[in-house]
């Protein structure tokens, strides 16, 4: 356990496995960050911080925070941005961490030692996020198998059926990796059901029963042709439950296009391991907002409120926060959430125990 | 034998990013979009506007992404009954059905710089480079060693060590499996290659002469008051192109501007483009400076001479005779290339191609490879009638003339064969 909570000892620096030695100070003071944490009541698997020089990170960013992914260019269009923009100096990564037990924290080694301390208070309080929030209950906590696991098959049936094939294939199905139903991670899987016997029952339309003297009424009061029209929709309806589509509104598309699509074995296969990845990633895109402010919040509590960042550091932390919290051009996810929370929180200390959101200055 | 592939295998991929070939697949993907892109620059002519600074051209190619469904801004939904193949889904109503306009969003497309060199390659395809002559006392500019061959002996130092084990793993392989032996650190045992002395290789030298080639060009041209700006912005573009593909053959190439009306100077680049006196036009005076010049500067036996006019086929009376006397006698046993463009004349009749060519009828001289014509300003783009010499070419659009550009540069530095396509028809 040791090990893994400062880096474990597989993780040293050569060509084979990213990371590069954490430096001594940032060592002593990580032990430190993680207890102040379990004192402010975070609950949290356990942190795993790794080291990475600004490569590495591109790297591993570009692939959404996994090591082993399956191959695609648009991991390397994403890394292309990255790299570029870290070399330009137009943005940087300050850190990444990601859904899974133990929380893996990764950390960027040209930043400063107060950054870096404060990307383990902020990646903490994801992991809180991510351990009780109900969108990622049923998320997937072995993620980083996961990735490695669906990468390899990935490569197989490449190998297998040509990599422009499969990659083409791939493309198709991320043009509609978004159509997913979130809600369908809670409900228990089930399997389809097969009839190999015909257990239906023949239905027929209502009628109303006449007496036989009064036969010369039956086209009357049994109208043929809405008898008829009763006749093809209960057909239709038939079918339909025997087909299993079209049964009632799906907001899954991606699952119905798996399930009903003329697929080859492989091509199923493919489409639903990245059905799983997708419905991974989706609860981040939906908290994405409150997830960041709730983690800025977290470590400006740690950091300026119960004076991790000393005396020394509170100006550089108070740098750092200002980066974070800038822009103007577009929504800024850390500082909208940021303001939400401590909105709130001055609220309930005031006693307004009804929150309006309306006056919230961001 | 498992476990030694297993080993090699293992050694290669050591310094091997994973995000490598992700990357590299998408530098593919972006390096064809981009040859597209300029394909189609050269075919439709843009491309002689595109002048890039500092050896770098900017082409703009379309946003890579997948294709995603986004939510759409109607308030109605769409409801489709039972249709028929071919039926056209629910049309969003908010948006005209005509679809005009040009897209003016800036976002629609990524601008790439591309290096010089890329766009030259292109070229490659369609120019070539005209009449090189042999130069009798050709000197060698430099003698470069490269190593890259391979030796049966050499210096311990020079060892390659790949095609070394190569060669010892393939004698192992061939004289009955490799020995496997228990090595400190290892749990399993190790297979163990050891070269012997006949499976050396020593990396050796080639010897590579580089020819001191050096090349001249002459722009001339007509500067009388009918050369307007319009006409000087084709000269300037042509003189462009030409300039880059010629410096692209030649380590060394000088350039020199030759402005005439009715006498003729040696100007700066700058001038050349943009002077202008209305003044009458002899065009003999401009060739007869460039003979000057040749004989005071450039020595034909050792450099390379390529000469290009440039004028709207204006000229006093009786000077075309002496122009093309010049031509004969002086020039053509000096230059390797003499390439003239006519640029919007008044008209084909009485214009110095007219009586260039007519003179050829009487007494030819040259062969095909030495002189060519072009010209920019016919009604349509690739008319090669000259009856369709148009006065008024003002008037033609922007893509009209990028490509009779384009053409005229074909026409004078294009293949033999493709010749024809491009070149006015020698004949009245």
């Amino acid at each position: 356990m040791q090990s893994l909570m400062f880096g474990s000892p597989y993780l040293s620096a050569d060509n084979t496995v990213p990371g590069v030695k954490i430096p001594d100070d940032l060592m002593a003071r990580i032990p430190s960050t993680i207890q102040s944490c379990t004192d402010f009541g975070l609950t949290f698997p356990t942190p795993v911080v790794v080291m990475l020089t600004w490569d590495e990170i591109s790297e591993i960013a570009a692939y959404g925070g996994f090591p082993n992914r399956y191959p695609h260019w648009s991991f390397g269009m994403e890394y292309e941005e990255l790299s570029r923009g870290y070399e330009f100096g137009k943005h940087r990564i300050f850190e990444m961490v990601i859904n899974t037990s133990p929380l893996y924290i990764y950390c960027l080694d040209s930043n400063s030692l107060i950054d870096n301390v404060t990307v383990v208070a902020h990646a903490i309080g994801h992991g809180d996020y991510f351990h009780n929030n109900l969108f990622f209950k049923p998320t997937n906590k072995n993620a980083m198998n996961m990735m490695a696991d669906h990468g390899t098959r990935i490569e197989r049936y490449m190998e297998r059926w040509g990599r422009q094939v499969v990659g083409d294939f791939i493309n198709k199905c991320l043009s509609i990796d978004d159509l997913i139903d979130p809600a369908i991670a809670w409900k228990p899987r089930k399997h389809r059901e097969v009839a190999i016997f015909d257990q239906r029952k023949v239905k027929h339309p209502s009628r109303l029963i006449i007496d036989s003297e009064r036969d010369y009424m039956q086209d009357w009061v049994n109208d043929p042709s809405w008898i008829k029209e009763q006749q093809t929709n209960l057909t239709e309806q038939e079918q339909r439950s025997i087909a299993g589509v079209f049964e009632g509104k799906d907001k899954d598309i991606f699952k119905f296009v798996i399930d009903h699509a003329p697929l080859t074995l492989w091509q199923r296969d493919v489409a639903h391991m990245l059905y799983e990845e997708s419905q991974y990633f989706f609860p981040q895109r939906m908290t994405k907002t409150c997830n960041e402010g709730h983690a800025s919040y977290v470590d400006f509590k740690l950091m300026a409120c119960e004076g991790l960042a000393g005396d020394e550091g509170i100006v550089d932390y108070a740098l750092h926060k200002a980066s974070v919290l800038g822009g103007k051009y577009s929504m800024n996810p850390y500082a909208l959430g940021f303001k939400l929370l401590l909105h709130i929180e001055e609220n309930w200390d005031k006693g307004r125990t009804v929150v309006s959101m309306k006056n919230v200055r961001c | 034998m498992v476990c030694v592939r297993y080993f090699l295998k293992n050694l290669l991929r050591c310094n091997m990013k994973k995000i490598g070939r992700d990357h590299s697949e998408f530098r593919n993907i972006v390096d064809g979009k981009i040859y597209k892109e300029l394909k189609d620059r050269i075919s439709n002519g843009s491309i002689s506007r595109l002048r890039p600074k500092g050896g770098k051209a900017i082409v703009s190619i379309p946003r890579l992404s997948l294709p995603k469904f986004v939510h759409g801004r109607s308030k109605e939904g769409v409801g489709q009954g039972p249709g028929k193949p071919g039926d056209v889904v629910g049309k969003d109503p908010q948006k005209g059905d005509k679809g005009t306009g040009a897209g003016t969003d800036p976002a629609d497309g990524i601008e790439v710089q591309v290096e010089m060199e890329e766009v030259i390659k292109m070229l490659e395809a369609e120019l070539q480079l005209p009449r090189l002559l042999p130069k009798p006392n050709e000197t060698f500019e430099e003698i470069k060693k490269r190593y890259n061959s391979l030796a049966k002996t050499g210096p311990k130092s020079m060892i390659h060590r790949r095609a070394t084990m190569k060669k010892a793993i393939k004698r192992i392989m061939a004289s009955g499996g490799v020995e496997h032996k228990i090595l400190p650190g290892f749990l399993e045992p190790m297979p163990i290659l050891t070269p012997i002395n006949d499976d050396m290789r020593y990396r050796q030298y080639k010897e590579y002469k580089i020819p001191a080639s050096n090349a001249v060009i002459f722009f001339c041209r007509d500067g009388s008051g009918s050369m307007d700006d319009y006409k000087c912005d084709i000269v300037s573009d042509m003189a462009w192109w030409i300039d880059l593909w010629i410096r692209h053959h030649y380590k060394r190439t000088e350039r020199v501007y030759v402005w005439h009306d009715t006498e003729a100077r040696e100007v700066g680049s700058d001038t050349f483009y943009k002077l202008r006196l209305g003044g009458g036009t002899m065009c003999s005076s401009g060739m007869t400076l460039i003979n000057e010049l040749i004989e005071s500067r450039y020595n034909p036996q050792k450099y390379n001479i390529y000469v290009f006019y440039f004028g709207d086929g204006e000229n006093y009376g009786s000077d075309n005779q002496k122009f093309f006397k010049t031509l004969k006698e002086d020039l053509y046993p000096k230059i390797n290339f003499f390439g003239t463009t006519q640029i919007l004349s008044y008209s084909y009749r009485n214009s110095l191609h007219e009586s260039i060519v007519q003179q050829m009828k009487d007494s030819p001289f040259a062969d095909p490879g030495f002189m060519r014509m072009a010209y920019v300003g016919g009604q349509k783009a690739g008319d090669t009638n000259t009856a369709s010499y148009n006065p008024y070419g003002y008037g033609m659009t922007e893509e009209d003339r990028n490509k009779q550009v384009i053409d005229a540069i074909k026409a004078l530095l294009g293949k033999e064969s493709d010749l024809g396509r491009f070149q006015v028809p020698m004949e009245v």
